[in-house]
């Protein structure tokens, strides 16, 4: 089975009341929208071609080089020894914002007791908005399997 | 029935951009527009994210590689618009649930949904934006995961792990408001 049907499946058994109300969409546009986009999309296109990016052997491996060196300095200065930096403790608005995706006391603890081993890492990963694995709520790993054994 | 993907990159190699454009906005902006509009307040709004959208891919259809599908590609500039868009008027974090939140659905002129629908479009609205996108993704587009993982560039576990949460949380609001 397709995972774009596995939906459905575990959704029923998990979520009923939101597998009751349906996909019906609600939304509607102006009469002849859709038709009047057709005729901006012309006004878009007479306004100017695209031009196809050229960019130089020289310049890609400049830019290259560029970024390596500013990757490898920011990881020198992020690991420095003694640097304040490594113990940088999450801001209110990344806390509020990881704290709302755990919606259990027990999922929070969870992600507090991560974060105060290592405050550095937890801040990078949930910045880039990212749960580490290991620290995915236990009731959805469940859910996980569930989904995955309807593949 | 051609499959769409084959059709622009017969175009795009033929460097025909304002056909293929043309295509593209023909074949795609009603869907691209229901995408927008799940996630902002009016049509008013979504009017103006898409017409920047198509602004972008008209730009940079040039440079669209078929490294992934076009639809992808043009939903990934959608997503970003429709952010920009949402961070530009402070509208990132979700409103607090009042009773006019439904109210203010229902009063919408391009809105017409039984209660039950109604119910549910107001759930989502409570959802964080990412949480929101991820779960209309999952749920009305029927996306997969692998592929909302490009759109919005996240990893599938944690593409997984907000679905799993924003359809609880709906679930719970359903559950509360049902009568």
């Amino acid at each position: 089975m397709s995972e774009k049907n596995t939906h459905s499946k575990s959704g029923n058994e998990n979520f009923p009341l939101l597998a009751k109300s349906g996909k019906t969409n609600p939304y509607k546009v102006p009469e002849g929208y859709f038709e009047s986009l057709q005729q901006k999309a012309k006004l878009i296109a007479a306004a100017g071609h695209p031009v196809p990016k050229v960019i130089a052997l020289w310049s890609q491996l400049a830019t290259g080089a560029v970024a390596a060196a500013a990757l490898i300095l920011a990881v020198m200065l992020f690991f420095e020894p003694g640097n304040d930096q490594t113990k940088t403790e999450l801001t209110t608005e990344e806390l509020i914002e990881a704290f709302d995706l755990y919606t259990t006391d027990t999922d929070i603890e969870l992600l507090a007791d991560y974060i105060d081993q290592s405050p550095a890492e937890a801040s990078l990963r949930l910045a880039l908005d990212e749960i580490p694995e290991e620290f995915i709520p236990e009731e959805f790993e469940l859910y996980e399997m569930m989904d995955d054994s309807a593949m | 029935m051609t499959d769409p993907n084959v059709i622009i990159h017969g175009l795009l190699d033929k460097g025909a951009y304002e056909e293929a454009f043309s295509f593209i906005v023909k074949t795609y902006s009603e869907r691209l527009y229901f995408h927008i509009r799940r996630m902002t307040r009016t049509h008013e709004d979504t009017n103006d994210i898409l017409q920047e959208t198509l602004v972008k891919i008209w730009k940079n259809l040039p440079g669209f590689q078929g490294r992934s599908r076009i639809y992808t590609w043009l939903n990934r500039i959608a997503t970003n618009e429709t952010l920009t868009f949402l961070r530009k008027h402070n509208r990132m974090k979700p409103d607090g649930y009042n009773d006019d939140a439904m109210k203010q659905l229902s009063s919408d002129p391009y809105f017409d949904a039984d209660e039950a629908t109604a119910l549910l479009h107001t759930a989502i609205r409570l959802l964080p934006p990412r949480q929101q996108l991820v779960f209309n993704m999952r749920y009305f587009d029927e996306l997969p995961f692998a592929e909302i993982s490009e759109i919005l560039d996240t990893s599938v576990g944690s593409l997984k792990a907000s679905y799993h949460i924003a359809a609880k949380k709906i679930e719970e609001f359903l559950r509360n408001n049902t009568t």
